[in-house]
């Protein structure tokens, strides 16, 4: 299916729009460029719409208003709302030889529906009318079952696949949707697309055919006994069939407890890697007491310090040349024998003895009496000063001695406390930083505890015991009932050919038996082999998109899990949270590569639709993304606005084979340079490509912007 | 998916199935492919599907009945 032109009237934004698509397979994309509040989501939604009915609009058309905002009621209260889509549509069926017919047909899809305004805030939308008409060589001829027709070529139920948006891509993988949504909506896009669904359905029917065929019997006389028989293998049906409903049950609740188990063992990790939080408040507490210990030690040392300034030392400290000054000037003094003065005893002595020494008598009375009296009053006059001088040298000598000695030096006892000051303060900073490290890390994991990750995966791994064993017993009661309707069957066969009248039955039960077989065996081939290529062509397209290396970048590989989650593993394995570990661009490309895989793996030819798919991205990875989307599509038709198209120019001229410009007339003169002079809000669309602007189009900027030139 | 992809499948599993009567693979097929059709159709609108499914199985079984009474097929 290829979309030919698209043309929509009074639908919101759009009054009066007619789009053109490529159907070159060359040049499969057609760009729309647009930016915000311009229409883009609207002509998606009016396309679906016009495909889909209500069910195609937001909220299946519920609260969904249509009808223009600024619809002029006074010379109307209702609008006729008009959809039209042209498309090509090639069959393919067998040709009975071998070979397959093709054919291609150009259909003409019209939807139209009224809505009138009620009030402010009040619509009402009739129920629409649908036609599809066949072209021919003479014009458009109207078919019959349209709707019916449309949805075998493009089921609705797929429409979220064929047309999205960047964000609503983001269901399949993003935290917002549920994990058991999320897997719902993967397994049904896999199955819907793929044929499962379909070919379980119709092994269930023809199941149910066989046991028809076999009480067919029933009709004919005499044979009780076949009867029996049949009744008997109806039973073992019943059994076998509840016995792999619950085995298929089993088998699903097993992939989902391996990937429970996986992604708990993954928490755990992750957990454990920032941190246990019972090790992390244990290191918390052990770190506040450091910090306590150190605080108060630095409070003491600042004491400590204070004291330092009021005591004797600082004293010597100052004074000490002083000192050593003084002590120098005694010294010399002592060394001249001026002090200690030591003369008064001996000359006492002398005078009691009656004789100097120099061997002169002394009588009292005599010169030489008098003159060692006098000597004696001299001395002792200045014997005051004397003491005081030797005391003072003998202080000075004991200061100089404790000033020179390192643990004497007021100087040194001062650094010494500011070094230690210092480190004290540097324990403490980092002892702060590490204490903030924990409590970050702590502030971290508000979610994890370890101690329930570790119950939680111990519940599972019992309940996976638990169901082990049931599926062996399950097992084993599959291969005796298998057994007992081999048996069974054996028997029936010989009873109907010991009979004529039983022979058609027989072939009936044979042809049922074989067109089972052929479902069960074609289902189990497509599992075993296309579910495996679109997880390939995924992987193959996602790391294309964001240019990783399998071997060397953080992102190594995306694949799709038995459960149906989409994942996506980095090295040794480790599988990536795709919320957190991956960046915007990387999801959306994630997502888009679902979409594409999945898309050409069914081999199912149709547009895809997507509206703005390189927001968040930019450089060499938006260009990858471009080019790997448009050379894994039928179709590609994208909205884009200037800033996505920036860097992409060459790739759309490349692959582009219809580029137009579409743009909001209210959004003069805020951002459009030029008055387009409509009477209403509307979307306008242009013929200029991703490089030009015009009148209608140019916006605020554009004709400064170098990548950009004026189209006449 | 695609019907020819689809049909493809099927059609190399019809190979495997025992070779009842001459042309059975070719029968089988266009019976399969009917019943996947009307499935098809069953999941877009509620048709009858069980009856339609067990006339196409018939219908199989029928065609495998006359060429054996006729002497003309291979005896399963």
């Amino acid at each position: 299916m290829r979309f030919r032109r698209a043309s929509f009237t009074n639908f919101r934004l759009l009054r009066d729009l007619e789009l053109e698509f490529s159907t070159d397979s060359k040049s499969p994309l057609t760009v729309i460029r647009a930016e915000n509040e311009t229409g883009k989501t609207t002509i998606l939604n009016a396309l679906q719409w016009t495909l889909f009915g209500e069910e195609g609009l937001p909220t299946r058309g519920a609260s969904y208003r249509i009808i223009p905002i600024d619809w002029d009621t006074s010379a109307s209260k209702a609008a006729e709302i008009v959809g039209e889509l042209e498309f090509e549509h090639t069959f393919e069926r067998p040709d009975g030889k071998g070979g397959w017919i093709q054919s291609t047909d150009e259909y003409l899809v019209r939807r139209t529906a009224t809505e009138m305004i009620r009030g402010p805030s009040s619509w009402k939308r009739n129920e629409d009318s649908f036609q599809l008409f066949k072209k021919d060589q003479s014009g458009y001829t109207p078919e019959k079952s349209g709707e019916l027709f449309v949805r075998q070529i493009m089921g609705s139920n797929l429409k979220d696949l064929f047309f999205t948006d960047g964000d609503r891509a983001l269901s399949f993988i993003t935290s917002e949707v549920p994990t058991g949504e999320k897997r719902k909506m993967v397994r049904k896009a896999i199955r819907d697309m793929l044929g499962f669904e379909l070919l379980e359905n119709a092994l269930s029917h023809v199941k149910k055919s066989a046991v028809e065929i076999r009480g067919e019997v029933k009709q004919f006389s005499g044979a009780d006994e076949l009867n029996a028989l049949q009744e008997k293998m109806r039973r073992l049906e019943e059994k076998e069939a509840e016995n792999n409903k619950r085995l298929s049950e089993i088998d699903g609740e097993l992939k989902q407890v391996n990937v429970d188990v996986q992604m708990i063992e993954q928490k755990l990790e992750r957990a454990l890697e920032r941190g246990n939080r019972e090790e992390l408040v244990k290191q918390k507490q052990l770190k506040q007491s450091q910090l306590s210990s150190a605080r108060t030690r630095l409070e003491a040392l600042r004491r400590e310090h204070g004291e330092l300034f009021k005591v004797e030392p600082l004293g010597q400290f100052l004074l000490k040349d002083h000192i050593a000054k003084a002590s120098k000037i005694l010294n010399d003094l002592k060394a001249k024998g001026r002090i200690p003065r030591t003369a008064i005893p001996v000359l006492r002595e002398r005078l009691e003895m009656r004789e100097c020494i120099c061997g002169e008598v002394l009588e009292p009375g005599s010169v030489h009496y008098q003159h060692v009296q006098d000597l004696i009053v001299q001395q002792e006059a200045a014997s005051v000063v004397d003491d005081r001088l030797t005391d003072l040298r003998l202080i000075a000598n004991q200061k100089l001695l404790q000033v020179s000695t390192p643990s004497g030096d007021w100087g040194n006892l001062a650094n010494a406390i500011i070094q230690r000051r210092n480190d004290f303060d540097k324990q403490i900073a980092d002892l702060e930083s590490e204490l903030k490290t924990i409590e970050s890390k702590i502030n971290e994991l508000p979610e994890t505890d370890i101690g329930f990750l570790r119950e939680q995966k111990r519940a599972r791994l019992e309940h996976k015991e638990e169901l082990t064993r049931e599926h062996g017993i399950r097992l084993s009661d599959r291969e005796r009932l298998i057994r007992e309707k081999k048996n069974a069957n054996e028997e029936w066969k010989v009873l109907t050919t010991q009979q004529k009248r039983f022979k058609k039955v027989a072939c009936r039960l044979d042809a049922a038996t074989d067109i089972a077989d052929v479902l069960a065996a074609s289902y189990k081939s497509i599992e075993d082999s296309e579910v495996p290529r679109v997880c390939n062509a995924m992987n193959d397209y996602f790391l294309s998109m964001i240019q990783a290396d399998p071997e060397n970048s953080i992102i190594r590989k995306a694949d799709i899990s038995e459960a149906y989650d989409i994942v996506v593993y980095g090295p040794q394995d480790r599988l990536l949270d795709t919320d957190l570990d991956l960046n915007g661009a990387s999801r959306r490309a994630l997502t888009l590569a679902f979409i594409l895989a999945l898309t050409e793996v069914s081999g199912v030819k149709a547009p895809n639709i997507i509206d703005t798919p390189l927001g968040m991205m930019s450089g060499i990875v938006k260009q990858s993304v471009l080019r790997t989307a448009v050379s894994h599509t039928a179709q590609l038709i994208l909205f884009l606005t200037r800033d996505e198209i920036s860097g992409c120019e060459d790739i759309i001229d490349l692959y582009a084979g219809k580029v137009f410009t579409l743009s909001n007339s209210a959004h003069y003169p805020k951002q459009l340079v030029n008055n387009t002079s409509t009477a209403n809000m509307q979307a306008l669309l242009c013929d200029c490509n991703h490089r030009q602007y015009c009148d209608v189009c140019e916006r605020i900027g554009d004709g400064k912007n170098a990548r950009l030139t004026q189209r006449n | 998916m695609n019907p020819k992809k689809l049909i493809s499948t099927i059609e190399k599993k019809c190979q495997e199935a025992p070779e009842r009567v001459p042309d059975y693979h070719e029968a089988l097929l266009d019976a399969i492919s009917d019943i996947v059709w009307a499935e098809h159709q069953h999941a877009i609108r509620a048709t009858t599907i069980q009856k339609t499914v067990t006339d196409h199985c018939e219908a199989l079984g029928d065609f495998v009945y006359r060429s054996t009474e006729g002497g003309k097929g291979i005896e399963s």
